[in-house]
C-alpha cells in the first residue's frame, strides 16, 4: 500500500513539459505542411 | 482486487516459457525475415530504376517485369513480413502477459501452418508471372486462382491464431475475474479482434467474386464493388500493422528506456478508439472512385479526422513516458532530455527513429485524408512516399528494433555486434529521409506511382534531381536492410550462447499507476465491440447494399485484363 501511494505521488509531481513542447511544434508542422499542399491545390485552379 | 500478483506489474518474470513455444514464435519470425529479405530486394531495384539505373534486364528470364517485381515487393513486405511477425509477436505478448501457455497450442500451430501453405500457394503463381496484379489485386486485372486462394488461407490462418489467443484469454479470465488484462496481452487481443471484422471485406471479395471469376465459373467482375470490399479491409490493415508497434511503444519501450508507462488508462483508451475507428473509414482511399456518392466520401473523410484524437493521445502518452525515463536518467532542458535516452541501444534507437519518422507520416496521412487536398497527391509517388514512412518505417523499423531483443531471447544467444544494430537503425532513418522526401516532392510535381519512371518518355527536367535522390535513398536503405538480416542471422546462427542466468529479459513496462486503478470500462469487451459493429453498419451498410444490388458481373462491363 505504501508503495502504491508513492507511485501516485510521483504521477502528480511529473509534468511532461517537454512532451507538450514537442507536440506544439508537431501541430505547427502539420499546419504549415498541410497548408502548403492546400495552397498548391488552390494554385492549380478551383472548379465550381 | 483478488490476485495482486497478476495485475501486470513487476512479477511477470516468474513464468518460464517452454522451448517449443520459443521455437514456435521463432518460426514466425524466420518466415517474416525471409519474406522481408526477398521483398526488400525489389525496393532498391525500383528506386534505382527511377534514377535511370535499370537492372531489370539482368533479371531476365527469372523475373519478367517491373510489375512482377512490384507485386513481390508489395505482397512480401506489406502482407507477409508484417502478418508473420505480428502473429509471432502476439503469441509472445499473450503468453508473457498472461503468464501461461496457449490454451490450445495445436490450434495456433494449425493457424501458422495454414498461413504457410497459403503463402506458398500464392507465391507460386507470383513467381511464375501468373499473378502480377500488385498487392491490391484490383480487378479487372486477373491473377491465377491459386494467388487468391493462397491469400485467403493466409487470412484464415491469422484468424485461427487469433482464436488461439482469445481462448487463452478466456482461460486466464476464469482464473482472474477481477484483474485488469495485462496491457501487452490486451493490445494483441484487441488488434486480433479488430482484424476479424476488418478482413471480412477481402474475404467476401475473394470468395464471391475473384476466385469464381479466376476459375471461369463467372464471366465478369465488378471493379467498383471489388474496390469497396478491398478498402473495407485495406484501411484497417494499416492498423493491424501499426498496433503491434504501439504495443511495443506503450508497453515495452518505456521499460527499455529506463522508465514506466505514463498512463495505463490512456493507452487502453487509445487502443479501444483505434478498434472502433479502424474499419468505417475505407472510402478515404476511394475519393476519386466514380461509383461512390460524394456524401459517403465526405462522411468517411470526417470519420478519418476523428482518428487524430487517439493518434495524439498515443503521441502524448509515449513521448511523456520517454520524457519521464530520460529525466530519471538525468536528462535536462525542455527538449534536451531527448539526448539522455539510451541511444546506444539498437532496439531503442530503432523504435525512437521509427516514431520520429512516423510523425511526418501522420502529417502526410492528414493530407491524403482531406477530400479536396487528396486530389493534389492522388496516385502520385507522394503515396508510396507516405507509406514508406508508416508501414515501411514506423512499423518495419520498430519490428527490427523488437527483433534485436526478441531473437536473442528466442535463441538464447547474445545480439551479434550490438553497435551494428544502432548503425542499422540510423541508416534506415537517413535512407528513408532522403527517399521519402524525394518521393513526396515528385508526387507534388505530378509524378505517377506504379510507373517505371526511368523509362517514361514524359519526364520533365525538374524531376531528375529528385529521381536521383530516390535512387540514393534506396541504396542506403538497401545497405540497411542487408545489415538487419545479417545481424539477426548472425545472432541466430552463431555458436556463442548467453551464459546461464544471463538470459535476455522481455521488456515489460510497469505503469506509473497500478493497472488495477484503470477504470473497469476500459477493460470490458462487449460495449466496444458492439460499438464497432454499429459504426461499421452505419458507415458501410447503405453503400454495400446499394453497390451489391447494382452488381454487374457481365463480361461486357469490364473485360478481363492481363497486360503482361
Ligand atoms: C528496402 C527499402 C525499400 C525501398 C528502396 C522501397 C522502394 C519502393 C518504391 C520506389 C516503390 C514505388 C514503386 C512504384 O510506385 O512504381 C515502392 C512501393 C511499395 N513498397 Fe517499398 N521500398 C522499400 C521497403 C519497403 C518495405 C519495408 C515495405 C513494407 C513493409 C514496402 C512496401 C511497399 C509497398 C506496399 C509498395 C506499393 C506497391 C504497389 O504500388 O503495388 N517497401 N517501394
Ligand atoms: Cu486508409
Amino acid at each position: 500500500m505504501a508503495e502504491e501511494q508513492q507511485t501516485d505521488q510521483q504521477v502528480e509531481e511529473f509534468h511532461p513539459k517537454g512532451t507538450v513542447a514537442i507536440l506544439v511544434m508537431f501541430v505547427l508542422a502539420i499546419i504549415i505542411l498541410w497548408g502548403s499542399v492546400y495552397l498548391i491545390l488552390l494554385s492549380r485552379g478551383v472548379t465550381v | 482486487m483478488a490476485t495482486r500478483e497478476d495485475s501486470g506489474k513487476g512479477t511477470l518474470t516468474t513464468y518460464e516459457v517452454t522451448k517449443s513455444d520459443k521455437r514456435f514464435i521463432g518460426a514466425h519470425i524466420l518466415v517474416a525475415v525471409i519474406a522481408l529479405s526477398i521483398g526488400s530486394l525489389f525496393g532498391p531495384l525500383q528506386a534505382f530504376q527511377f534514377s535511370g539505373v535499370d537492372l531489370y534486364p539482368y533479371l531476365q528470364p527469372v523475373f519478367k517485369s517491373y510489375y512482377q517485381g512490384l507485386t513481390i515487393h508489395g505482397v512480401l513486405n506489406a502482407l507477409v513480413w508484417t502478418t508473420f511477425f505480428i502473429t509471432g509477436f502476439f503469441t509472445l505478448t499473450t503468453i508473457w502477459g498472461f503468464k501461461r501457455g496457449l490454451r490450445y497450442p495445436t490450434l495456433n500451430r494449425v493457424g501458422f501452418w495454414t498461413m504457410v501453405v497459403g503463402l506458398v500457394m500464392a507465391a507460386v503463381p507470383i513467381l511464375l508471372d501468373e499473378a502480377s496484379v500488385l498487392y491490391t489485386f484490383y480487378p479487372p486485372l486477373q491473377a491465377n486462382w491459386a494467388f487468391y486462394a493462397g491469400l485467403t488461407l493466409v487470412v484464415v490462418g491469422s484468424w485461427i491464431e487469433g482464436y488461439g489467443f482469445f481462448f487463452t484469454y478466456r482461460a486466464w479470465r476464469k482464473d482472474n475475474p477481477d484483474t485488469r488484462t495485462p496491457f501487452i496481452a490486451f493490445g494483441g487481443l484487441a488488434t486480433m479482434a479488430m482484424w476479424q471484422f476488418a478482413t471480412l471485406g477481402i474475404a467476401v471479395e475473394i470468395l464471391t467474386m475473384l476466385l469464381p471469376w479466376s476459375l471461369g465459373l463467372i464471366e465478369g467482375t465488378d471493379p467498383q464493388l471489388a474496390r469497396t470490399y478491398f478498402w473495407f479491409t485495406g484501411h484497417p490493415l494499416v492498423y493491424f500493422w501499426l498496433l503491434p508497434a504501439y504495443v511495443s511503444w506503450y508497453g515495452m519501450l518505456p521499460k527499455q528506456a529506463g522508465g514506466k508507462l505514463f498512463s495505463d488508462s490512456l493507452a487502453r483508451l487509445a487502443f479501444w478508439l483505434f478498434i472502433l475507428l479502424s474499419v468505417p473509414l475505407g472510402f478515404h482511399h476511394q475519393f476519386v472512385d466514380p461509383g461512390v456518392p460524394a456524401g459517403w466520401k465526405y462522411i468517411h473523410a470526417v470519420l478519418t479526422y476523428s482518428v487524430f484524437f487517439p493518434s495524439m493521445l498515443t503521441a502524448f502518452t509515449v513521448i511523456a513516458s520517454l520524457e519521464r525515463a530520460a529525466r530519471n536518467r538525468g536528462g535536462k532542458g525542455l527538449i534536451g532530455w531527448v539526448r539522455a535516452l539510451p541511444w546506444n541501444n539498437g532496439s531503442v534507437t530503432a523504435q525512437l527513429l521509427a516514431g520520429i519518422l512516423f510523425m511526418f507520416g501522420g502529417i502526410g496521412g492528414l493530407t491524403n485524408a482531406s477530400y479536396n487536398v487528396n486530389l493534389v497527391v492522388h496516385n502520385t509517388t507522394w503515396v508510396p512516399g507516405h507509406f514508406h514512412l508508416t508501414v515501411a518505417t514506423a512499423v518495419t523499423l520498430s519490428f527490427m528494433g523488437i527483433s534485436y531483443w526478441l531473437v536473442p531471447w528466442i535463441t538464447g544467444k547474445p545480439l551479434w555486434k550490438p553497435r551494428w544494430a544502432v548503425i542499422q537503425a540510423w541508416t534506415w532513418f537517413i535512407g528513408m529521409l532522403i527517399f521519402s522526401n524525394a518521393m513526396h516532392v515528385l508526387g507534388l510535381l505530378g509524378a505517377p506511382r506504379r510507373t517505371p519512371l526511368g523509362v517514361a518518355p514524359y519526364v520533365p527536367e525538374e524531376w531528375s534531381g529528385h529521381l536521383l535522390r530516390v535512387g540514393l535513398g534506396g541504396a542506403i536503405l538497401f545497405v540497411s536492410a542487408v545489415m538487419f538480416v545479417w545481424i539477426v542471422a548472425k545472432t541466430a546462427w552463431q555458436r556463442e550462447r548467453l551464459p546461464v542466468g544471463a538470459e535476455v529479459e522481455i521488456p515489460v513496462a510497469e505503469s506509473m499507476q497500478d493497472p488495477q486503478l484503470t477504470p473497469r470500462w476500459l477493460d470490458r469487451w462487449v460495449p466496444w465491440i458492439v460499438g464497432t459493429i454499429l459504426l461499421i453498419l452505419v458507415a458501410y451498410g447503405p453503400q454495400l447494399v446499394d453497390q451489391i444490388a447494382n452488381i454487374d458481373l457481365g463480361s461486357g462491363q469490364a473485360p478481363t485484363i492481363r497486360p503482361w
